[in-house]
């Protein structure tokens, strides 16, 4: 059984709880293997990076070595895979950084570990057809949107996955599960998430610029794989169809849940009741409409 | 060891890549350390393992080949 | 004994300014052999020349080193001052003072002591020189041009034209290449097929040039003046000689209008037999053997029929039918064609950037958004809409038309960083044109730098923005989507500092960057040249040889060379037929004497030559019942690996002896 070190990170412990155990749920499932990183800390990411970027890099690197012994690291949330994938590439010629692992005891070695995203470690196990038989309900006529957001693909030297402007690795994914991608033009559009508290306004016109560019192409969800995308997207729809011009709102959830739907994982364990606009089922809805 | 050592490297450098390199290297001013010695060969093919020995047998710290 | 000769060159300060020179020519008589020593400002300059010559003569000087610049430089011309004072030009060897010694290295005294090191193992070197004849070949006056564009076209005429005869390769089924696909050109707007075609009719008239359309050359062989080339000449499945030109053919073809026509940038249809072009030259069709029904049919003649069973028939078959003349040949298999050339011209022309690398494009799957060669078929009257600008999407005239340079230009991520030079202008080419034919449109045109550097270039570009009112907007477009059966572009305005969003756009033009055709690598390696990283043919010397490429007799024009517009095509042809020219004014070619020769005394037969030689000039020969080895030296290139696989030291390489390599070893370090 092929395993990886699972670097959670911080949203994944509280606010994206659902892309945590869904994931889990799904690979254990397909059988590949998931060991949490023994005491992890903080990716690097958010404030650290800000303020001193030789410190971040070094936070990084401490995860990158405890990871070491165990195998590549999958990390779920964009920005912990993007600042650990950072944190390689400085790291081969970061003497200096090196040297102050060193003295922690951490003795990083160029080359030892790699790191993934929850979508490519996926889209590999689509590849090598480890998920075939494992759809028991395919999301037949299902439209979803993929989207992926700033820093899934992006910056391309660090992600080095998919093309950065047209990405269609989740689209591959969800074919796999029986739902059908819509063909749209937001799916790497910024949602403005980093800006909430800065321009609230600008933030809102973003997402609902996203979110209808999605509802235009028919889709039925959005299936992200970014904590952040996610709660954006999801939790200020109630309140933009009166103010943005939202057209409706629309479920914003991790292409991990809708997966774990298709493998006819248990909801809770999906984390389906944790998201603020709920996965309507079609026929429900039409049956509203008419009715 | 002593302080800044000298060397005597002798180099086999291919006219065509090496050699011209070499040549670049002096056009772009890239200074490198006075060690090395480089003599023009037609081609790599041309190199006799028995230059090499030569070199050593007569006392070269090194020999370099490159094409 | 020897009695050599040393003089080294100042080089001005070059050489002076990191090296002892005096200390080097005072030590340097010290060295075995050495009967006179001297240095001066300019070995190369007439005044230094003349002082060597002098030197030679008034010391009986047999032998000459030189320490000063690389001998890629001048070793050619200090060749020929140590003849005119009467020595074999072979009795010379440089020590490379400047770019081996002062310009890389830091410290004064270690400069000068490897001056000297140089200088000995140059001494050592020329001690056992031997005077060497250069051999004698005749020279084949006749011309290969590979590429019928518009380069290859002018380089045939030019060379013809001097009574020299020409066979033109061209891989399409007719000569033309890009130019032909073009409607204006800039900065004059002349029709392109109006001032091509009768360039194209020239070729096929004139009595120097023979025309070999669907043909690739497929192997080359030989040397200046002598190269051996194998053509092959695809089969067309009609015959040249008896076709007509009358297409009825064509028209009765029943896939016509069904297969995307090359020409046309796939924009227009052809059927499977057919001329890609009105003005083709020939004007012969072919047949697409990947299309045509009766091709692709089994054979009658190779099926197995059971007992009772009918043979069965081949599918269609209609062109033969119809044509008058009987010039539909199925049979007709690909020909090889060998033949013997003094001098081959590449002319193989570029490609042009694929944008499905562009995500925030469409990569390629939008319809309304199109390269600028669609622009040039869609706007030409004989192109797929006559002439008239409509979108693809549903054949509407646009309203709001948005051209976008640089794309895979100047974009290290994802295209090429290099700048292709014609995009600028028949970017404001095709705005004009827009204006022309639509005078109510909007037009814009998003660019990075304005490169309009050329004879009447940046008054054309004025001309769109001001006389033609394209509206010039300087920055990156960093998304295209369709939305309400239009578009929606995202770009920077750089010069105003603000993002600009752009509703409502009806027709994209991607100005896709020029880059190398696909096979230029594997073109260059069958003929023994190379490219540069972009796959580009390289020069011997980009500033003063810029047509020459490092393999002897073998020239390149236009645009395989690096993007470039159509007056630097025509002149870079111009100068390669120049260049032929002189080489064809010779009657035989001295050959470099620096070829490997084998002492049949020493020879043992082993053969171990024979099996390394790169260029197969090597074959075992026998007299008297002893075998030995013979070099064939009009194929040796002189790289001597016979001589290092050689065991008892019989192959030795002329100018690169054993003898002369060792006895430098030894110098360097002994004395």
């Amino acid at each position: 059984m092929p395993a990886y070190a699972y670097f959670p990170g911080c949203s994944l412990e509280a606010s994206a709880k659902e892309f945590d155990t869904s994931f889990r749920a799904v690979f254990d499932k397909i059988g590949v293997g998931l060991k949490e990183i023994p005491d992890w800390s903080c990716c690097g990411s958010s404030q650290v990076h800000k303020v001193d970027k030789d410190v971040a890099t070094a936070i990084a690197g401490r995860n990158l070595v405890l990871a070491s012994d165990i195998g590549d690291i999958v990390a779920p949330c964009a920005f912990c895979s993007i600042s650990l994938k950072e944190a390689i590439i400085k790291l081969e010629h970061e003497g200096p950084i090196r040297s102050t692992l060193i003295e922690a005891g951490l003795e990083y070695l160029p080359g030892s570990v790699s790191v993934i995203s929850a979508v490519e470690a996926t889209y590999r196990a689509v590849e090598e057809g480890l998920i075939d038989g494992k759809v028991q309900s395919p999301l037949t006529g299902l439209k979803v949107a993929a989207y992926y957001g700033c820093l899934l693909v992006r910056p391309p030297k660090i992600a080095q996955f998919d093309d950065p402007e047209n990405p269609s690795s989740m689209e591959r994914i969800m074919v796999a599960v029986g739902a059908a991608p819509v063909d749209w033009s937001h799916k790497t559009e910024c949602c403005g998430n980093a800006y909430i508290f800065v321009n609230k306004d600008m933030t809102l016109n973003l997402v609902r610029d996203v979110l209808n560019a999605a509802i235009e192409a028919n889709a039925d969800a959005v299936v992200t794989a970014c904590p952040l995308c996610q709660q954006n997207l999801a939790m200020r729809q109630p309140h933009m169809k009166q103010n943005y011009g939202l057209k409706r709102e629309i479920p914003v959830l991790y292409f991990t849940q809708l997966m774990g739907a298709a493998m006819n994982i248990d909801g809770q364990q999906l984390g389906l009741s944790g998201n603020i606009v709920r996965l309507i089922n079609k026929r429900q809805q039409e049956a509203k409409e008419v009715g | 060891m002593v302080e800044n050592p000298k060397f005597k490297i002798i180099g086999f450098f291919c006219n065509w890549c090496s050699y011209a390199g070499a040549d670049l290297a002096g056009n772009l001013r890239l200074t490198y350390p006075a060690d090395l010695r480089i003599a023009r060969i037609p081609c790599t093919g041309r190199m006799d393992p028995l230059f090499a020995l030569k070199a050593l047998l007569e006392g070269a710290d090194g020999v370099m080949v490159s094409g | 004994m020897a009695r050599v000769g040393v003089f080294i060159c100042h080089c001005g300060a070059n050489i002076a300014g990191k090296v002892d020179v005096e200390a080097v020519s005072e030590a340097a008589i010290n060295i075995p052999g050495v009967v006179y020593s001297s240095h001066q400002k300019y070995s190369c300059s007439e005044a230094g020349q003349k002082v060597i010559i002098d030197a030679i003569k008034e010391n009986r000087l047999d032998r000459v080193v030189i320490g000063s610049c690389s001998p890629k430089m001048h070793e050619n011309t200090f060749r020929k001052t140590v003849q005119q004072a009467g020595l074999n030009s072979y009795m010379l060897e440089i020590a490379n003072l400047r770019e081996h010694v002062s310009w890389v290295t830091a410290d004064k005294d270690e400069a000068t002591k490897k001056a000297m090191d140089l200088v000995k193992a140059a001494v050592g070197k020329v001690s056992f020189a031997k005077p060497l004849t250069p051999g004698q070949v005749p020279v084949e006056k006749r011309a290969l041009v590979i590429g019928g564009g518009i380069a290859g076209i002018q380089a045939a005429l030019d060379i013809a034209d001097m009574g020299y005869e020409v066979v033109m390769v061209e891989r399409e089924p007719s000569i033309g290449g890009r130019m032909a696909q073009l409607d204006k050109t800039f900065p004059t707007l002349d029709c392109s097929a109006c001032i091509l075609s009768p360039r194209m009719v020239d070729v096929a008239q004139h009595p120097n040039i023979r025309l070999l359309t669907y043909s690739e050359v497929e192997n080359v062989n030989g040397y200046v003046g002598n190269f051996n080339v194998i053509i092959r000449k695809k089969a067309r499945f009609v015959d040249e000689r008896i076709c007509t030109g009358c297409l009825e053919c064509m028209g009765k073809c029943p896939l016509k209008k069904k297969i995307p026509n090359e020409f046309e940038n796939g924009r227009a249809p052809r059927g499977a037999i057919y001329v890609p072009f009105a003005q083709a030259v020939p004007k012969v069709p072919v047949i697409d053997k990947e299309y045509c029904r009766y091709l692709l049919s089994p054979d009658p003649d190779k099926v197995e029929v059971k007992e009772g069973e009918k043979k069965p028939k081949r599918k269609c078959g209609v062109c033969a039918k119809v044509c008058t003349q009987g010039a539909v040949d199925f049979n007709q298999q690909d020909e090889l064609i060998s033949e013997k050339f003094g001098a081959i011209v590449l002319a193989t022309g570029f490609n042009l950037f694929d944008h499905s690398k562009y995500g925030e494009y469409g990569a390629g799957k939008i319809p309304d958004v199109i390269t600028a060669l669609d622009f040039e078929r869609i706007v030409n009257s004989s192109g797929p809409t006559e002439g008239k600008i409509v979108r693809p999407s549903n054949g509407e005239k646009p309203k709001r038309v948005v051209f976008i340079q640089c794309v895979g230009s100047r974009d290290e991520a994802k295209g090429v960083p290099y700048c292709s030079r014609i995009c600028c202008m028949y970017t404001a080419k095709q705005a004009i044109l827009v204006r022309e034919k639509l005078p109510d449109a909007e037009i814009y045109v998003f660019y990075m730098d304005i490169r309009a550097a050329g004879k009447g270039y940046e008054e054309f570009v004025l001309r769109a923005q001001r006389e033609y009112g394209a509206n010039y907007v300087r920055g990156r477009v960093s998304r295209i989507y369709e939305s309400n059966g239009h578009m929606v572009l995202k770009a920077a305005d750089t010069l105003v500092g603000m993002p600009v969003e752009m509703d409502d756009v009806d027709l994209v033009v991607l100005a896709t960057g020029s880059i190398a055709r696909e096979d230029s690598v594997e073109l260059a390696n069958t003929i023994g040249i190379t490219t540069d990283n972009h796959g580009f043919i390289s020069e011997v010397h980009p500033k003063l040889r810029p047509v020459e490429v490092p393999r002897e007799g073998v020239f390149a024009c236009g645009a395989c060379l690096s993007p470039r517009d159509i007056p630097d095509a025509v002149a870079t042809a111009g100068a390669v037929a120049a260049k032929v020219g002189v080489l064809f004014s010779n009657d035989i070619l001295m050959s470099d004497p620096m070829v490997a020769e084998i002492d049949p005394l020493k020879c043992a037969a082993c053969g171990a030559c024979v099996s390394v030689c790169p260029y197969s000039a090597i074959t075992m020969e026998e007299f008297r019942g002893k075998k030995f080895a013979k070099v064939n030296e009009a194929m040796c290139q002189g790289c001597g690996t016979c001589s290092a696989a050689c065991r008892p030291g019989a192959a030795q390489l002329k100018g690169q002896t054993d003898e002369q390599i060792l006895r430098s070893i030894e110098a360097v370090l002994q004395w």
